[in-house]
């Protein structure tokens, strides 16, 4: 097997953990799986195409203006399709059906503002696709940044957790009814939470896009198995979503190297069922229990 | 059986009351019978089923499809209908999704529709074709695949394209048989088209040359990498490649990775290698060696030009800027064909009731139709023919002959 593989392996890992992070943000403070977070996904991807490809917009300000762009979809999400579901009840599951109906509502919408085609995505320069020769691995400029900024972006999200705003979302997370008896407003960082967790899932479109290609398909595809990294890492950790974002990654490319088409796809979800039957809470999460 | 008819009463030079009335009660009842349907005939417009999606989030990539069936529309009104009906057609949306299809049929079959267009894909064809066969409704849909082609499993309905089968024996033929390469690797997402094109080509490889594919790579369609697959491929000497990609992003991805690999073997595949939108995200030289598959009568060679019919229609198609970028999925979809294949039968048959339809197309020979000669029998449903079918250059989409969807035929085709 190739070194080559690998480091596909971890290039698409790198995703998947972007993906499983957005999940995070959204879920912490809400308890709230976003299903929508595919199309958010893709909306970043397709936005920023447009606004670079289309309109012609220098990079960066096609950048910001995708994520505010994106953000503000989820904040409207967050008041149309969650918030009037935990006013009722703070453990209410409507939200299942609802942020699924907001993901069937923008997959539909989509179809009317752009076509099926992909649109290329050029990353930023000096940053190019074009492959470099490392040992027996062959990889871009772009994946290696991608790779980087990953990382990055894991340690700066697990930074703002401790700051005064973070460490609130964090309570709001261990105890919603206690947080609110010590002045911690749950309903504004759920706004807060939705807000940064859609930016956060177009950043991901967006740096996906120069390998994906940007196109209305690209969300659903990113959505299971980054998933399965926030699962398999603990909902909720970062850290965890990353390693386990690298976990599937690697596991899928080299399944796709060595083992036989009917079990390649097999292979991925048969990792991620064997970690969950051992560890159930995932590869950092400990098991609930509460001191009374 | 008493004869009810007037001449044995003449016969009889006898005319009394009741023979009287009821003689013109009879041409009463014959002359509306006669003329009445017919005269209701001309005023009413023949309805068409009209099935696409026009929500969904392939309304709008499949929409494209549908415009050579409207051209055939314009063009057959414009010239005074079928028998003197205008075609009207009744849209229903299905979303796409195979599970609405069988109510689609029966809210059309309830306004006494009974030939339908579409549905377009697969799976929809196919859940729409079975609730159409039982209802005895004619039909052409967009479904490559063999089966729909089968007259004897789906005797309404009637495929004009190219299926799995005619596209692999093209394709096989090519890498054997013209390139005279024996080491051929297969490459298939990971879809039931891509099965049956796998299937079909596994099968005449070792039916008709005695060969085995070196490698056979399977992949995902929503994979974020297909570089380890190509490389596979390449690993196993593969000398050529059929594949069987049907969505522009994968193929990009697995010429970009060839690129990579500085490796570029003989490509042959599906037609759908030929969308433009390609050509933005790969480089020139990693298509120059891909070949689709295509109907014979949109190609040209360096002795041969398309046919008049077809520039006539890559004319018309400019006319439509919504297809755009499509312009070789438009001129392949059936839908033009069916609707002259449709006339053709009615006015053969003088009827417009599904059963004398049906009898009609069955009886089709030879019909010179835009994709190529169309023939059925009662079994054979399948209406082109092996020899409108080649393989073109992908390249050749930029050249400007290609006025959309003309393309040039693959060297030794």
């Amino acid at each position: 097997m190739d070194f080559d593989v690998i480091t596909h392996g971890i290039v698409a890992g790198s995703l998947y953990a972007l993906v499983a992070v957005s999940f995070n943000i959204l879920f912490r403070p809400t308890n709230v799986f976003n299903f929508a977070q595919g199309e958010l996904v893709m909306l970043g991807a397709m936005i920023f195409a447009s606004l670079t490809s289309l309109a012609g917009l220098p990079w960066l300000v096609a950048f910001a203006a995708t994520l505010v762009a994106v953000g503000i979809i989820g904040l409207i999400e967050e008041r149309i399709a969650v918030a009037p579901i935990l006013a009722r009840s703070q453990t209410g599951t409507g939200w299942v059906i609802t942020t699924l109906a907001t993901s069937l509502i923008i997959s539909n919408l989509v179809g009317r503002f752009w076509g099926p085609d992909p649109i290329l995505v050029k990353p930023p320069a000096p940053l190019s696709m074009d492959a470099l020769e490392i040992g027996s691995a062959r990889i871009s400029s772009y994946e290696i940044a991608l790779v980087l900024i990953t990382l990055i972006l894991v340690a700066v999200v697990e930074r703002a957790y401790r700051t005064l705003r973070g460490k609130a979302v964090m309570a709001v997370a261990e105890d919603r009814e206690a947080a609110l008896l010590r002045g911690i407003d749950p309903g504004s960082l759920g706004r807060w939470s939705f807000f940064l967790g859609a930016a956060f899932a177009a950043m991901t479109g967006v740096l996906a896009a120069p390998i994906l290609y940007a196109s209305t398909s690209l969300g659903p595809d990113l959505l299971l198995k980054g998933f399965a990294a926030a699962a398999v890492g603990s909902i909720g950790n970062n850290r965890g979503a990353l390693v386990a974002g690298y976990v599937i990654g690697v596991t899928e490319a080299i399944g796709a190297s060595l083992l036989s088409p009917g079990y390649q796809e097999a292979v991925i979800f048969v990792v991620v069922l064997a970690i969950l039957l051992l560890k159930p809470e995932g590869l950092f999460g400990s098991p609930n229990a509460r001191t009374v | 059986m008493r004869s009810t008819s007037a001449i044995p009463l003449l016969a009889r030079n006898v005319i009394d009351r009741r023979a009287l009335l009821r003689l013109a009660a009879q041409i009463g009842v014959a002359s509306f019978g006669a003329a009445g349907p017919g005269f209701a005939q001309q005023q009413q417009a023949f309805k068409v089923g009209w099935i696409r999606p026009t929500t969904g989030r392939l309304a709008s990539s499949f929409a494209p499809l549908y415009f050579g069936g409207l051209i055939a529309v314009d063009e057959i009104n414009a010239a005074g209908g079928i028998l003197g009906r205008q075609i009207a057609r009744v849209e229903e949306d299905d979303e796409a999704s195979p599970a609405k299809e069988p109510g689609i049929v029966r809210k059309l079959r309830g306004q006494d529709i009974g030939c339908f267009v579409g549905p377009t894909g697969s799976s929809q064809s196919l859940a729409s074709i079975a609730a159409t066969t039982s209802a005895k409704t004619i039909q052409s849909t967009y479904a490559a695949a063999a089966e729909a082609g089968d007259g004897r499993k789906y005797p309404y309905h009637y495929q004009i394209m190219f299926n799995t089968d005619q596209q692999a024996a093209v394709c096989v033929e090519y890498m054997v048989r013209t390139l005279g390469l024996k080491k051929i690797g297969i490459l298939q997402e990971n879809t039931a088209f891509g099965e049956q094109g796998t299937g079909a080509t596994k099968a005449l490889l070792q039916n008709k040359f005695g060969l085995s594919p070196v490698s056979e790579q399977v992949y995902p369609i929503a994979a974020p990498d297909l570089s380890t697959y190509v490389a596979n491929l390449q690993k196993a000497g593969a000398d050529g490649v059929i594949g069987w990609i049907a969505n522009v992003p994968n193929a990009a991805m697995i010429f970009n990775a060839m690129k990579t690999l500085k490796w570029f073997p003989p490509v042959t595949g599906h037609s759908g290698l030929m969308l433009p939108a390609l050509f933005d995200l790969v480089p020139g030289e990693a298509v120059k060696n891909v070949f689709a598959t295509y109907y014979r009568n949109f190609t040209w060679t360096d002795t041969e030009q398309p046919g008049a019919r077809q520039i006539e229609f890559a004319k018309k198609l400019a006319q439509y800027p919504e297809a755009k970028g499509y312009e070789v999925n438009v001129a392949a979809a059936p839908y033009y064909d069916f609707l002259y294949c449709l006339k053709a039968a009615i006015e053969a048959e003088k009827s417009f009731e599904p059963e004398a339809i049906k009898r009609g197309l069955d009886g089709l020979k030879n019909h010179k139709g835009l994709l190529g000669d169309i023939s059925f029998t009662p079994e054979n449903h399948s209406g082109i023919g092996a020899k409108d079918v080649v393989l073109v250059s992908v390249a050749s989409g930029q050249d400007e002959r290609a006025m959309g969807c003309l393309r040039a035929r693959a060297p030794g085709q």
